[in-house]
C-alpha cells in the first residue's frame, strides 16, 4: 500500500484501535463487575467473553461486506427509516463516549485531582475527544498504533510483576455455573466501531478479528485472576477501580514513582479517549457532519458527561446492556433477514 | 525580439541598465573598421581575463569583413558554454547572471557567453551537523559547488540535475537533484509541480523554499530535513529522496522527511551499530524529557507530590523554602532565561559565547538560588532540558522541541499530570496525522508493515550496515 494512494487503514491499525477500545473499558471495569455477578468463575467468563465478542465481530464484518454500516441501513430500510436508525446509532455513539468521558473524569478526581469538579474535567475530556473527532481517520490510526504498543507494553510488563506476586495465593478459577447478567457485557460497545470502520480498511483479516478479541478476553480474564487473588471476590466487588488497585501493587524503583497507579490510568484513558473520540467522529458523520457539526456533538457529549446526577458506573448498569442488546444483536439479525429475503427474491 | 540595428539594441539596454554604473557597454570595431561589435557584462561578476584573453583579442584578431556573429562565436570565441540570444528579456537576464553578452551590427540576434565569476568562499567546514569521525566539508554559498560536492559522491549518469529559477526578481537558481532510478517519479513530478507554482520576488535561503513548499504550515515540526553535509545529501539520494539545492545559501533541502531520519546524525553510519543504537535511545529520551520535565516538575510537586517518595518529596519542599514565587513561574522565569542565554548566545561571535553560557549557566544560576529567587531544583530541570536539545542533531527539530515545552507546562498548570497526558495525547495525534510527501511522519513507528519491518532496522536501534542493504520506503517500487 502506499501511503498517498488512499485513505484507507491498515488491518493493523483496526486491530490496534480495537484492541484500545476494547481492552481499555475491559480491563477497569470488567472485572468488577463480573466478580460482583459471577464470582470465582470471572477469569473463564472474560475469556468465554472475548470469544464470544470475536465471533460477533466476524459475523458483522461479514454482514457489512465492506460498505458501511449506516448505508447498508438506508439501501435496506429504505431512505427514512435508515436515517432513523443512523440517528439511533449516532445517539448509541455519543452516549458511549459520554459514558467513557464520564468515567475517566470521575477516575481522574478519585485518583489525581480530588478538589476539580467533574464538569471541568469532563470538558477537558470532551475537548481531546473533539481532536481526535476533528483528526482524519488515517492520523488517528496511526497513532492508535503507537498507543496500542504503549498500553499493550505496559500492561504486560506490570501483569508480570503482579502475577509472580500472586502465583504464590494459589488462586484458581471456579468452573462457570452462573451466567454474567447482559450488563457485564462492557466489550461489546467497543464493536459498535465494526459498523464504520472495515469499510475504511484495506482488507479485514476475520481470523484476525476473532484472536484479538480473544485476547482481549484472555488478558482481562488474567486481570480478574489477579484481582481474586489480591483482594477475593468481596474485595473485588466492592472496589471502585479493582484493576488499577491489583496492577498498582507493582511498585517502581523507589527512586521515582512509588506506585504505578497514576500511570495504570493514563494508560486506560489514553485507550479510553481513542473509543470516545471515534465515538464522537462517526457520531458526528451520522448526525451532522462537518467542523461545525463536531462541535454540536462534543457539546451534546459533555452535557450528558457533565450534567448528569448519576455516576458513570450507575448510567452504565443502567442503559449499556438493554441498548447494545438491541443495536449489536437485534439490528445486525434484522438486517440480516431482509437481506436473506431479498436474496431469495 | 532583438534588431539588426546595434544602435536601437544598444539604445534599449542603456535604457534597462539606466543608473546602473558597474554594467560594462564595450564597443569596438573589427574588419578594418567596418563591423561593429558590443560587449556588455557587470563588472566584478564576470571572468576579467576570459574577456580579454579569449573573446576580444581573438575576436579582434580573427574577424574580417564579411564575418557574421555566429561564424565569430564558432571560430573565435574560447568560452565553454555559449548560447543564442534572440530577444532583449533574455539578453538583461544574462548580463544580470554574470555572463557577457555579445551583440554585432546587422545580427538580429546575440551571443550569451558564459563569464560568470562570482565572489565566494571556498569550500568549508561543518559548523552545525559536526562529527568526531567523519567528512568534515560542508555546502557552500554556490549552488554550482554544491552540485559539484554531490556528483563527486555519486558518479552514475541517474543523478539528474533540473535547475531553474525562481523568484520574479531575485531569479534565484533552485537545482532539483534526484536519482531516476531510485526516486518516486510522483514524488519528483509532486516537487516539480510545486516549483513551477512558486510566485515570489526572490528566494534568499533555503529556509524561504522549505517554508514555501510545505503544506502542514501551521505544525511546528519541520517537514522537510535541512542539511549543511554532501555525505548526508549524497545517502539521501542514495535512500530514494529528492535534494533541492538553492543558489547563496550552503543548506539543501531533503525531502520527504520523517522524525526518526530528524534523530539521525551522518556520524550514525561511520560507527560501530551498538554504540549508534545507544546514542539513538538516548536522543529519543533527551526529546521527551526536553518536552515533558518541566511540565512533570510543576505536576509532581504543586499536584501529585503524593506520587513521589516522600524523601524526594520532602527535599523538594525543603528546596523551596522561603522562594518567593510558584512552583509554575519559577520553571517558566527559569525556562525563558536559559533562551535568553541560547539566543544571546548565538547572536554573539563565538569567543564571547561561551563565556556568555559560562556566565549565564554558572554565576547568574548560583546567584539567583543563592540570592533565593529561585530554587536549585528548577536550576536543574531547566540545565537539563537545555542539556537534552544539544543531543538533538536537527536544529529545525531543536525549535520545535523547544516550542513545544511550554503548551505543556501551561497544561500541567491548570490540570497536573490530567493536562500533561493531554498535551503528550495532542501531540501524538498530531505527529501522527503528519505526512511529508505522502509518507507518514511516524514512519517507521506507524505501519511498518508496509516494507516487512525493513525500516524499522534503522530507527531507534540501528542494525549492523549489513542488513541495511535493502531499499527504503522513500525509493520506487520495483517495475515502476
Amino acid at each position: 500500500m502506499l501511503f498517498s494512494d488512499n485513505s484507507k487503514i491498515s488491518f493493523g491499525q483496526l486491530a490496534a484501535i480495537l484492541f484500545l477500545a476494547a481492552f481499555s473499558s475491559g480491563m477497569l471495569f470488567l472485572p468488577r463487575l463480573l466478580v460482583e455477578q459471577v464470582g470465582q468463575s470471572a477469569p473463564l467468563w472474560a475469556v468465554f467473553m472475548g470469544a464470544l465478542s470475536g465471533i460477533w465481530a466476524v459475523a458483522l464484518t461479514l454482514l457489512c461486506r465492506g460498505t458501511p454500516f449506516f448505508v447498508l441501513l438506508q439501501f435496506t430500510f429504505g431512505r427514512k427509516i435508515g436515517r432513523i436508525l443512523a440517528v439511533f446509532i449516532g445517539l448509541r455513539l455519543f452516549f458511549v463516549a459520554a459514558l467513557e468521558i464520564r468515567l475517566t473524569a470521575e477516575a481522574t478526581q478519585q485518583i489525581l485531582l480530588p478538589q476539580t469538579p467533574i464538569w471541568a474535567l469532563s470538558g477537558v475530556l470532551v475537548l481531546l475527544a473533539w481532536i481526535f473527532a476533528r483528526t482524519e481517520l488515517e492520523g488517528v490510526a496511526r497513532a492508535a498504533e503507537i498507543c496500542g504498543m504503549v498500553v499493550f507494553l505496559f500492561f504486560i510488563f506490570t501483569f508480570l510483576f503482579a502475577a509472580a506476586q500472586a502465583l504464590p495465593m494459589g488462586q484458581m478459577p471456579d468452573w462457570p455455573q452462573q451466567m454474567p447478567r447482559s450488563r457485564a457485557l462492557v466489550l461489546f460497545p467497543s464493536l459498535l466501531l465494526l459498523f464504520f470502520l472495515p469499510g475504511r480498511t484495506v482488507s479485514v483479516s476475520k481470523r484476525g478479528l476473532f484472536f484479538l478479541y480473544l485476547a482481549v478476553g484472555i488478558a482481562i480474564g488474567a486481570i480478574c485472576w489477579l484481582c481474586l487473588a489480591f483482594f477475593g471476590t468481596m474485595g473485588t466487588a466492592g472496589r471502585l477501580l479493582p484493576t488499577i488497585s491489583a496492577l498498582g501493587r507493582v511498585s517502581g524503583t523507589g527512586l521515582f514513582l512509588s506506585g504505578t497507579e497514576g500511570l495504570l490510568l493514563f494508560v486506560w484513558m489514553s485507550g479510553s479517549m481513542f473509543f470516545s473520540g471515534l465515538c464522537l467522529h462517526f457520531g458526528t458523520r451520522l448526525f451532522w457532519g462537518g467542523s461545525r457539526g463536531a462541535i454540536l456533538s462534543a457539546g451534546l457529549v459533555w452535557a450528558i458527561a457533565a450534567l448528569t446526577q448519576k455516576n458513570g458506573f450507575l448510567l452504565q448498569d443502567t442503559w449499556c446492556g438493554p441498548l447494545d442488546l438491541l443495536l449489536l444483536i437485534g439490528l445486525p439479525l434484522l438486517l440480516w433477514i431482509f437481506r436473506k429475503k431479498e436474496d431469495c427474491q | 525580439m532583438l534588431s539588426s540595428d546595434l544602435k536601437k539594441n544598444e539604445a534599449a539596454l542603456r535604457e534597462a541598465f539606466a543608473d546602473c554604473e558597474d554594467v560594462v557597454f564595450r564597443k569596438f570595431s573589427v574588419g578594418e573598421g567596418q563591423r561593429l561589435i558590443l560587449m556588455i557584462y557587470i563588472d566584478n561578476m564576470v571572468l576579467g581575463d576570459v574577456i580579454y584573453a579569449a573573446v576580444m583579442t581573438n575576436i579582434m584578431q580573427r574577424a574580417h569583413q564579411d564575418s557574421t556573429l555566429s561564424e565569430l562565436v564558432e571560430e573565435a570565441v574560447a568560452v565553454g558554454e555559449v548560447k543564442q540570444v534572440e530577444d532583449l528579456q533574455t539578453a538583461k537576464d544574462a548580463i544580470l547572471v554574470g555572463d557577457t553578452l555579445l551583440l554585432m551590427d546587422g545580427s538580429s540576434y546575440g551571443a550569451q557567453l558564459s563569464t560568470k565569476k562570482y565572489p565566494s568562499r571556498g569550500v568549508g567546514k561543518v559548523e552545525n551537523e559536526m562529527v568526531v569521525q567523519g567528512p568534515k566539508e560542508a555546502f557552500t554559498e554556490q549552488i554550482s559547488t554544491n552540485v559539484v560536492l554531490i556528483r563527486r559522491r555519486i558518479r552514475d549518469t541517474k543523478l539528474k540535475v533540473r535547475r531553474q529559477r525562481i523568484g520574479k526578481k531575485g531569479k534565484s537558481d533552485v537545482a532539483l537533484m534526484y536519482l531516476s532510478d531510485r526516486a518516486k517519479p510522483e514524488t519528483v513530478q509532486e516537487v516539480k509541480k510545486e516549483l513551477d507554482k512558486l510566485s515570489v520576488s526572490a528566494l534568499y535561503d533555503s529556509g524561504y523554499l522549505e517554508q514555501l513548499l510545505e503544506k502542514n504550515w501551521k505544525s511546528v515540526f519541520p517537514m522537510m530535513q535541512i542539511t549543511e553535509r554532501p555525505d548526508k545529501t549524497a545517502a539521501a539520494l542514495l535512500e530514494g529522496r529528492i535534494v533541492l539545492a538553492v543558489d547563496n545559501t550552503p543548506f539543501c533541502i531533503l525531502l520527504p522527511v520523517t522524525l526518526n531520519l530528524l534523530f539521525q546524525a551522518a556520524e550514525d553510519y561511520y560507527d560501530r551499530w551498538q554504540l549508534v543504537s545507544a546514542l539513538r535511545m538516548l536522543r529519543y529520551l533527551a526529546a521527551w524529557i526536553a518536552i515533558t520535565l518541566p511540565a512533570l516538575y510543576i505536576s509532581m510537586a504543586v499536584f501529585q507530590p503524593q506520587m513521589l517518595p516522600t524523601s524526594l518529596a520532602l527535599k523538594i519542599a525543603q528546596s523551596r523554602e522561603g522562594i518567593p514565587f510558584s512552583v509554575v513561574s519559577e520553571v517558566v522565569m527559569m525556562e525563558l532565561a536559559f533562551e535568553l542565554l541560547r539566543e544571546a548566545g548565538v547572536r554573539l561571535p563565538s569567543p564571547v559565547s561561551s563565556t556568555m553560557g559560562i556566565v549565564g549557566g554558572i554565576i547568574i544560576g548560583s546567584a539567583a538560588v543563592e540570592a533565593g529567587i529561585v530554587s536549585p531544583m528548577s536550576v536543574i530541570i531547566s540545565s537539563l532540558c537545555g542539556i537534552c536539545t544539544f543531543l538533538i542533531p536537527n536544529p529545525a527539530l531543536v525549535s520545535a522541541i523547544r516550542l513545544m515545552k511550554y503548551p505543556m507546562i501551561l497544561l500541567s498548570a491548570m490540570f497536573g499530570l490530567l493536562g500533561l497526558w493531554v498535551g503528550q495525547v495532542v501531540m501524538l495525534l498530531h505527529l501522527a496525522s503528519l505526512k511529508s510527501f505522502g509518507i507518514p511522519y511516524l514512519y517507521p513507528f506507524v505501519s511498518p508493515s508496509v516494507r516487512d519491518f525493513e525500516d524499522l532496522k534503522d530507527s531507534l536501534i540501528r542494525f549492523p550496515l549489513r542488513f541495511l542493504q535493502r531499499s527504503s520506503i522513500f525509493e520506487r517500487r520495483k517495475g515502476k
